[in-house]
């Protein structure tokens, strides 16, 4: 049904927006979970009218790994963090929620000039892939604690994921699967380092991992 | 003649009653019973028996804008359809007319309150004209995709039945619209979370402490005035949510009764259980209300008007 | 047979976190090892059919990657018996099991066939690196493996971007990422898709190979990595990144678009040529000087392909130069750490004199990463700017030359501070105390006693000089002489890419 496809982008990006523009890392984790939910189910609404067995899967799975275990791991690895704000980002939120605006409305003006080759049942959907991608690289770039940076990768995964369903029907499930494979492992080793740097240099600024500089 | 009749009675006679809902709805939510429902009524009523004192720094601007901005209040109702009932004036275009008379009504007020010389409505002015930069742009854009979405540049044909179809096609965006609106609206009418109407304190105040130095008939018609803007935007809010028309005059007016009770209880609500904000995150809000009607905007052009 | 080859190592890698003992472990890996390369060498005579539907299967290019990957790792398990000798036991075994698996990853991204397991595999082996780099965890290299795990990781996802576009781009066409059927359709694809797909993987595929200036990783990770890991890394990892932008070359070459995928290469060569250049001066840290290089002869691996005709053939050529090359260098900068502790050129004095063997290695090292004859690289650097004047890019010839000499005379500066001078007199490690960020290699300290006195004891053992020894004489026999099988696989190679 294309108005509940266009809804859940619409809401993605909205999201989006919320997680980029708040400093406090409990909510960024949940708007985070919640967006992984909704952005889960776009291949079942995407597919409606020829649904496949394991268009539903990857639709179950990425609810599952995305939207509820991945936060827990999170909220997990920053167990031991006190200070659950990130006070000194280096783009302010009202800076990184115009330079988004700046990518959603550029996002668009992309995806008008490409053509797709398949018709899309919603036209907002390349767009709204493109934007997600460049907000996860805002808050990548923007933000010193590291889990603002793995919440930025985690973003920007989202948005490669919204492009991939376009590509749903033709690519293999393996590929597909094991690229959310790997994202599970990487946010798992993610996770592990981000403790190491928790445990010894009690805090998580990214921003005092400058001793390496030339 | 009955229709304009009608028109003009909702307008002049109704909009104090909002009022009296907000206040009942937060004394309900406070376990008080709460001043009663036609307590805005009284207030008018005594305050326009009462005389007014006038500060020797100010001047004729001080003694003539609660008149005006009442007068711009009142003449932006009359280009605004309610209730399903056309409004007595109406020509392509009127909706820039509606919003650049409220912007008058606040403009004078703000005059008004830099001729006290005192600081506090310095203070005060300096908030509400900040703000208001920010919530006209927005309140543009969402009329502007209003407009495309109705083809049509009046308000009248915009909000009586030129949105009907367009919840089932668009409607995502419709809701983008709303959720901007909403929070235009708290901003416009000083409600919380943006500014708190019954706080003591100048400080944190932004609205009340323009008019501090009104006194009488005077504060009575900018009392007035504050509710007539509450239900101008209300009924544009409701007639963008509630896009059903039956043909039935008086049936639209009791369902328009109704929403707009509705309505007041939602913002009683809403200034029930949130907490003031700081001053420099309203800036942030209405930013994000602009960013949502921009993104409707786009979503709309992308798309063209004709879905 | 080859899926033999890819799950073999990762099995033996399973069994290794279970098994006791590190002697037996070690030979564990030497076993895999040399199995490994046994069976990489069993392919030069007779090609391995493509299995699995068409995912993996090996073609020149692959096989070229694949051995210099398989000597390579050989040498270093060689070189890792003498290298660890207390670590603690969980330690031990997470290092030789993640090493393994990374074997098998990287034996991953030589075979596939498929676009999108390429990607698998490269992200594989990053995740696989983690454990290996992160091994003595002091504030730096937890800093190193922050920077590593995040640059790479977002390197993947754009090149995943950019995976994903190729598959728009052949939809109406190729309907699929197989690298045959996408040669196959190359000059029906989209346009604009592909030109997007390729600026996409190649930043990310260049980020993993450490291109400027998506390079900030390398230095960190390979100066604080153990130097075993940092001569796979350089040596292996790098180049198994540069295998897919060769397979991007590939597809780019089918569709005609070679100038478009040339040039920027040889930009990405520049910059990574003047970055390095820049770095190296003044380095304090003769590890990191290394990596910058490192940068440097990537930069020259991807000038060489984007120019064209002789120079892929360079680069190629290169490939196996510089690996071995890179090899060598960081074991005798391991070889280094173990006599001195420290990382610092100023700390490091009369290498020659003290320990004449790892000073005429370290020597070797000088000569063979600036390309001086009678080393191969020489002839491969030659080659590629030979290739440059050819094609009459002037501009890029005098750059690449000026630079070249640059860092020469940067890295020589450095080197030739360290070889020379007498021996060293003054204690080398103050006190029993381990200082945590100068213990590389050993998470228990080994010496309890006053340790100046007793410099004689860090003699080099057999298997921390034969591995270096093997590597410098392939390179040095490269520098003469072209054996005609290599020639014969290079020339198949550089044709897959139009050279």
């Amino acid at each position: 049904m294309n108005v509940w496809l266009d809804a859940i982008l619409i809401l993605t990006v909205i999201l989006g927006l919320f997680i980029v523009a708040s400093t406090r890392l409990g909510t960024m984790i949940q708007i985070l979970g919640l967006q992984s939910l909704i952005l889960g189910c776009a291949p079942l609404f995407m597919y409606a009218q020829d649904m496949e067995l394991y268009i539903v899967l990857v639709s179950l799975v990425v609810i599952v790994l995305r939207g509820f275990i991945m936060p827990q791991f999170l909220f997990w690895a920053i167990r031991h963090v006190s200070l659950r704000s990130d006070v000194s980002p280096l783009i302010g939120a009202g800076t990184t929620l115009l330079l988004s605006g700046v990518a959603i409305a550029g996002s668009f003006l992309l995806a008008s000039k490409l053509h797709f080759p398949v018709k899309i049942s919603s036209d907002i959907l390349i767009p709204s892939s493109f934007s997600l991608i460049i907000m996860g690289f805002l808050l990548l770039v923007g933000r010193t604690k590291a889990i603002s940076q793995v919440i930025g990768y985690l973003v920007l995964e989202n948005g490669i994921f919204l492009f991939a369903i376009l590509l749903l029907k033709k690519m293999p499930l393996l590929v597909e699967m094991g690229i959310l494979l790997d994202l599970f492992v990487a946010v798992l080793v993610m996770g592990i380092v981000i403790n190491h740097i928790n445990d010894e240099f009690k805090n998580m600024d990214t921003i005092q991992l400058t001793t390496l500089k030339d | 003649m009955n229709v304009l009749l009608l028109h003009l009675a909702i307008l002049f006679v109704f909009p104090p009653l909002l009022l009296g809902s907000i206040g009942k709805t937060k004394a309900f939510f406070a376990g008080r019973i709460g001043p009663p429902l036609l307590q805005p009524y009284y207030d008018i009523l005594k305050l326009m028996q009462k005389a007014s004192v006038y500060s020797v720094t100010t001047n004729w601007i001080f003694r003539a804008a609660p008149m005006v901005s009442l007068a711009a209040v009142v003449s932006a109702g009359i280009l605004m359809p309610v209730a399903g009932v056309k409004p007595p004036v109406q020509f392509g275009g009127d909706l820039i007319l509606f919003v650049y008379l409220l912007a008058l009504a606040r403009f004078v007020i703000v005059l008004a309150a830099l001729d006290t010389g005192s600081s506090f409505e310095g203070m005060g002015a300096s908030r509400e004209a900040t703000f208001g930069c920010l919530s006209e742009i927005t309140v543009f854009l969402n009329l502007t995709i209003l407009a495309l979405l109705s083809r049509s540049l009046s308000l009248s044909e915009i909000f009586l039945g030129g949105l009907s179809s367009s919840w089932l096609q668009v409607g995502p965006v419709l809701i983008l619209v709303v959720v901007s609106f909403f929070l235009v609206l708290l901003v416009e009418n000083s409600r919380i979370p943006i500014d708190d109407p019954e706080t003591h304190l100048e400080l944190t105040m932004i609205h009340e402490v323009m008019v501090l130095d009104h006194s009488g008939v005077d504060l009575a018609y900018i009392l007035y005035g504050k509710a007539v803007k509450l239900f101008l935007f209300g009924t544009m809010l409701v007639s963008m949510m509630m896009t059903f028309r039956t043909q039935d005059l008086w049936v639209d007016t009791i369902f328009f009764f109704f929403e707009m009770i509705g309505f007041a209880i939602l913002i009683g609500v809403v200034e029930s259980t949130m907490a003031r904000l700081r001053l420099n995150k309203v800036s942030f809000l209405l930013f994000s209300a602009f960013i949502f009607s921009i993104f409707g905007f786009i979503v709309i052009l992308v798309r063209g008007a004709h879905p | 047979m080859l899926l033999f080859l890819l799950f073999f190592p990762l099995a033996i890698g399973g069994l290794v976190f279970i098994l006791p003992g590190q002697k037996s472990r070690n030979r564990m890996l030497i076993f895999t090892a040399l199995l490994h390369s046994a069976c990489v060498f069993s392919f030069w005579k007779f090609k391995p059919a493509f299995v699995l539907n068409g995912f993996l299967g090996l073609d020149a290019l692959g096989l070229l990657i694949l051995s210099v990957v398989s000597v390579l790792f050989l040498m270093v398990s060689f070189y890792l018996m003498g290298y660890f000798k207390n670590e603690s036991d969980l330690a031990h075994r997470i290092f030789i099991g993640f090493l393994l698996f990374f074997l098998s990853f990287m034996t991953l991204v030589t075979v596939s066939r498929h676009f999108g397991l390429l990607l698998i595999g490269i992200e594989a082996t990053t995740l696989s690196s983690v454990p290996l780099i992160n091994f003595v965890k002091t504030r730096q290299s937890i800093e190193a493996t922050w920077k590593f795990l995040m640059i790479c990781l977002i390197g993947i996802a754009l090149a995943l971007l950019g995976t994903y576009f190729l598959a728009v781009a052949g939809m109406d066409n190729a309907q699929s990422l197989f690298l045959d059927k996408l040669l196959i359709h190359a000059k029906e694809l989209s346009l604009p898709w592909f030109k997007m797909s390729v600026i996409f993987l190649l930043i990310g595929c260049g980020t993993k190979m450490g291109l400027a200036p998506m390079h900030p990783w390398l230095p960190d990770a390979h100066s604080q990595a153990p130097s075993p890991v940092s001569a796979l890394l350089s040596g292996c990892l790098l180049n198994c990144a540069f295998l897919s932008v060769l397979r991007v070359g590939q597809v780019c070459f089918a569709a005609g678009q070679t100038q478009f995928f040339s040039s920027i290469l040889i930009l990405l060569g520049i910059i990574s040529l003047g970055v390095a250049y820049v770095f190296i001066l003044g380095q304090e840290d003769y590890k990191r000087m290394f990596a910058y290089s490192s940068v440097e002869h990537m930069g020259i691996l991807a000038i060489g392909i984007g120019l064209g005709g002789a120079g892929i053939y360079g680069s190629l050529l290169h490939v196996i130069n510089n690996a071995f090359t890179k090899g060598f260098v960081f074991l005798v900068t391991g070889n280094l750490y173990k006599q001195y502790h420290s990382k610092k050129v100023s700390e490091v004095k009369g290498v020659l004199r003290a320990y004449p063997i790892t000073g005429i290695f370290l020597l070797a090292g000088l000569l063979a990463v600036s390309g001086v004859p009678p080393f191969g690289t020489f002839i491969s650097e030659l080659m590629i700017l030979y290739a440059a004047v050819r094609g009459h890019h002037y501009v890029v010839a005098f750059l690449y030359c000026l630079f070249l000499a640059l860092i020469f005379i940067g890295i020589a500066d450095i080197i030739l501070k360290m070889i020379q001078g007498g021996p060293v007199h003054e204690p080398v490690i103050q006190s029993p105390n381990c200082h945590p960020e100068r213990s590389e290699g050993s998470h228990i300290c080994q010496d309890s006693s006053p340790f100046g006195l007793r410099m004689t004891n860090n003699r080099e053992s057999w298997s921390m000089i034969m591995p270096i020894l093997f590597l410098i004489v392939i390179v040095l026999i490269l520098g003469f002489y072209i054996p005609p099988f290599l020639d014969n696989m290079l020339q198949k190679a550089s044709g897959l890419l139009g050279g």
